[in-house]
C-alpha cells in the first residue's frame, strides 16, 4: 500500500498512465464535464493577486471552490451537479482539500483558452492527488495535481440581518461604470443612499479625481433597495478581481452590511445560456477614517 | 467659465486631446470670452500646436468672471485618459472657476451614468508661437488624406523626412542623419524612400521661391495629418525656406481653427574646427535659437543659448498678428537658471522630481 501511495503521490501508476480505468471503484469523485471552458472561465475569475490556494469541497450537490486573501477578500463559487454530464460522488458527507489555483487553471487551459475540451475529474480521497483527464479531439492529457490540506478559513459572512442595501444591476453597465475610474489609484469610496445620486463611486489619485454617479431611475438597475446612507472605502487592488467576472456575468447583485462588508454575486450563464453558475465575492472595507478631506463628500 | 460640448462635438474634442497628447506633455488653456485656446509644445520645442475653439463650437458658453482671461496648465495624459470612453459620452461640460485649482469635466453618459472628473491645474503662462501667415512664400492647399497617404509609404520608425519643393514638383524623401554615429538601425541606413507627388492632387499650389528642401519630424507630421484627416476639411500648408518653421493650418467655420507649427532642420554650413559631435549631433554648432517671447516681468530678458537637435530660426521674427499676443522668452543656459525669480513648484506626478517653471520653457 505504501508503495502505491507514493506512486499516487507523484500521480503516475505502475502502468505509466496517470490513472487506470480499472480503479474506478476506488474513486470518491468521478465527474465528466462536456466543456471544460465553463470551469476554467469561472475559476479564472477567482484568480487575483496574492491568491495562491483554492479550497475545494466536493459534496453531493457539486464542487465548491473558495479563495481567500488575508481574510480581506474572498471569492466563492459552486459548480453544481447539473453542470456536469456525469457526477458520481461516493464519499461521506464531503471531501475537502486544496490545490494551487494557478496550477489547476494551467491544466484546464492546456489546449489554450479558445479550445473547448472535454474534462474528466477523478479523486480518490484524502491524501491523494486530484486527477484530470482533458481531451481535445484525439489529444488526451493526463494531469495529476498535488492536493494539500484544506485550509480552515472563516468565511466573511455578510449576515442576512444586518443588510443595509441590496442592488441588482446589469453586469455590463456596472463594468462600464467601474471602467470610468482610474485603477492606478489606491482606494475607492462607495456610496449608496436613497436620494439621488443613489449610487456613487469616487476614486482619488495624484493630480486627478473621478466620480461616477448612477441615478435611481437608470435602466441599469433591476432592483435598488437602500435602508440607510452607506459610505465606505475599499482597496482598489481587492476590488479589481471582483470585476473581472463582470465580463462573463449577465447580472450582478451587490449587498452591503452595517460593518461595511461588500458582497458581489455574479450570475455567469453557460455558453448555451441554459444554465448558470454563481460567483460570489466578499470584500472587507478599509478602516474608517474621520478625515473627510478630498474633492467629494 | 462653463462650456457645454454637445454630443457631436465630443468625438472631435477627444481627437483634439489625442493630437495634443502625441506632441506635448502639458496642455495650456487660455480661456477668454471670445474663445478657448488649447495649446502645447513638445519637449524638443520643435513642434507647437494651438487650437482656438470658437464659442459656437459649444452648446452653451458662459464666461462670467471678472478676469480678462483664465490661464491653466494641465497634464495632457490625464485629460486623454478621462476622455478615453468618449463613445459613451452624450454631453460634456467643462467648468473652470476663478479661484479654484481644479478644472472639472462633467460628463453625461449612456443610461443616466454621470461622470465627474477634476484635474489639478497649475497657473499657466500663455503659450504662443509668433508668426505671420502673410510672410510665408509658398503655400499648398490640399486634402489631408493626400499627404497622409503619401507619407504612409515611409517606414514608421523614420525620424525625419524631407520635402523638396520645386515649381511643378514635390518630392518626399526619407532623411538620414549621416553624421549621427548612433544610427544603428539597419532600416535607417539601408532603406531610403523617395516619392514624387503629383502636384495636380493639390487643390492649390503656390510656389514663389527657388527650389527648397525642408526637413521635419515624420512622427509629428503624421500625428498632425491623422488628426486633420478625421476632420475631412482641406488644410493649408505654409512653407518657407530652409530652417524656417512650416505651418499647417486647418480652419472649420463655427467650430475651431488649428495651427500646427513644425520646426525644420537647418543644415550647418560647415563644421567648427573645435566642434565635436556631442552625442552624434552636429547641430550644436548652429547656435540657432528657437524663441517664443513673453514681455512678462517675471522672466527678464537675457541671452539664450541652447543646443537642440532641431534648429529652427527664431519664430519670433515674424510680427504677431494680434497686438496682444504674448509668448515666452526663457532664460536658459545649460538647463541652469540662477536668477532669482519667482519659481513655482509643479509636481503633478508623485514620482516626478521637482520641476521648476523655467525648465519647462514656459
Amino acid at each position: 500500500m505504501s508503495q502505491s501511495q507514493s506512486e499516487y503521490g507523484t500521480g503516475i501508476s505502475a502502468t505509466g498512465t496517470m490513472v487506470d480505468e480499472s480503479q474506478n471503484d476506488l474513486f470518491v469523485l468521478d465527474a465528466i464535464v462536456e466543456n471544460a471552458k465553463i470551469l476554467s472561465q469561472v475559476l479564472s475569475t477567482l484568480n487575483g493577486p496574492k491568491v495562491d490556494h483554492v479550497n475545494i469541497e466536493v459534496a453531493e450537490d457539486g464542487i465548491h471552490f473558495m479563495v481567500d486573501v488575508s481574510q480581506c477578500f474572498q471569492g466563492r463559487t459552486c459548480i453544481t451537479k447539473d453542470l456536469f454530464s456525469r457526477f458520481i460522488f461516493s464519499g461521506d458527507r464531503c471531501e475537502r482539500f486544496s490545490v494551487v489555483l494557478d496550477v489547476l487553471l494551467d491544466c484546464l487551459n492546456i489546449y489554450g483558452t479558445a479550445a473547448t475540451p472535454g474534462l474528466k475529474i477523478m479523486y480518490k480521497g484524502y491524501e491523494t492527488p486530484l486527477f484530470l483527464i482533458i481531451s481535445d479531439d484525439d489529444v488526451i492529457t493526463d494531469c495529476g495535481i498535488r492536493a494539500m490540506e484544506f485550509r480552515n478559513i472563516l468565511p466573511i459572512d455578510i449576515g442576512k440581518s444586518d443588510l443595509l442595501a441590496k442592488v441588482i444591476i446589469n453586469s455590463e453597465s456596472l463594468q462600464e461604470a467601474f471602467n470610468e475610474l482610474d485603477w492606478t489609484n489606491d482606494s475607492l469610496t462607495f456610496i449608496l443612499c436613497n436620494d439621488d445620486p443613489c449610487f456613487r463611486l469616487i476614486s482619488t489619485g495624484t493630480g486627478a479625481s473621478c466620480q461616477v454617479d448612477i441615478p435611481r431611475e437608470s435602466e441599469m438597475f433591476e432592483t435598488f433597495q437602500c435602508q440607510e446612507y452607506f459610505k465606505r472605502e475599499y482597496k482598489m487592488k481587492l476590488l479589481h478581481p471582483c470585476l473581472k467576472a463582470l465580463k462573463l456575468a449577465s447580472k450582478t447583485q451587490i449587498q452591503v452590511n452595517r460593518d461595511g462588508i461588500l458582497q458581489f454575486e455574479h450570475i455567469i450563464p453557460t455558453e448555451d445560456k441554459l444554465k448558470c453558475s454563481f460567483v460570489n465575492f466578499s470584500i472587507v472595507p478599509n478602516e474608517e477614517d474621520s478625515d473627510e478631506g478630498g474633492y467629494f463628500h | 467659465m462653463e462650456a457645454v460640448i454637445p454630443t457631436k462635438g465630443v468625438k472631435t474634442f477627444y481627437h483634439i486631446l489625442q493630437c495634443l497628447t502625441k506632441i506635448g506633455e502639458h496642455l495650456f488653456l487660455e480661456i477668454t470670452p471670445e474663445k478657448i485656446r488649447m495649446s502645447t509644445l513638445n519637449q524638443n520645442r520643435s513642434a507647437f500646436i494651438g487650437f482656438n475653439l470658437d464659442p459656437r463650437y459649444f452648446e452653451e458658453y458662459n464666461y462670467h468672471t471678472g478676469a480678462e482671461s483664465l490661464l491653466y496648465r494641465v497634464n495632457l495624459k490625464a485629460c486623454e485618459y478621462i476622455f478615453r470612453s468618449y463613445k459613451s459620452v452624450e454631453q460634456c461640460k467643462l467648468v473652470a472657476l476663478e479661484d479654484d485649482d481644479v478644472f472639472t469635466f462633467d460628463m453625461m453618459c449612456k443610461m443616466g451614468l454621470k461622470k465627474t472628473c477634476k484635474l489639478d491645474v497649475e497657473e499657466g503662462e500663455p503659450l504662443q508661437a509668433i508668426y505671420d501667415r502673410a510672410t510665408f512664400p509658398n503655400r499648398i492647399r490640399v486634402r489631408p488624406k493626400v499627404f497622409r497617404d503619401y507619407l504612409a509609404n515611409f517606414h514608421s520608425t523614420l525620424r525625419e523626412v524631407t520635402f523638396r519643393l520645386d515649381h511643378d514638383e514635390v518630392y518626399i524623401r526619407s532623411y538620414v542623419d549621416d553624421q549621427n554615429e548612433d544610427s544603428t538601425s539597419l532600416s535607417k541606413r539601408c532603406l531610403h524612400t523617395d516619392l514624387r507627388m503629383n502636384v495636380e492632387e493639390f487643390d492649390k499650389y503656390e510656389f514663389t521661391t527657388e527650389r527648397v528642401s525642408l526637413t521635419f519630424s515624420y512622427k509629428e507630421m503624421m500625428a498632425v495629418l491623422n488628426f486633420c484627416e478625421l476632420q475631412t476639411h482641406p488644410i493649408t500648408l505654409y512653407l518657407g525656406t530652409e530652417g524656417k518653421p512650416l505651418l499647417v493650418s486647418l480652419s472649420i467655420p463655427n467650430a475651431f481653427d488649428a495651427d500646427f507649427v513644425l520646426a525644420t532642420l537647418l543644415e550647418p554650413e560647415e563644421q567648427d574646427a573645435s566642434g565635436s559631435t556631442q552625442s552624434g549631433s552636429t547641430y550644436t554648432q548652429s547656435q540657432v535659437k528657437s524663441e517664443i517671447y513673453s514681455p512678462s516681468p517675471s522672466y527678464p530678458n537675457s541671452s539664450i543659448s541652447s543646443s537642440m537637435e532641431y534648429s529652427a530660426s527664431p519664430i519670433s521674427t515674424f510680427s504677431s498678428q494680434t497686438p496682444s499676443t504674448v509668448g515666452y522668452r526663457r532664460k536658459y543656459d545649460g538647463f541652469h537658471d540662477d536668477t532669482p525669480q519667482k519659481k513655482r513648484k509643479f509636481s503633478n506626478d508623485s514620482d516626478d522630481e521637482v520641476v521648476w517653471a523655467d525648465d519647462l520653457g514656459l
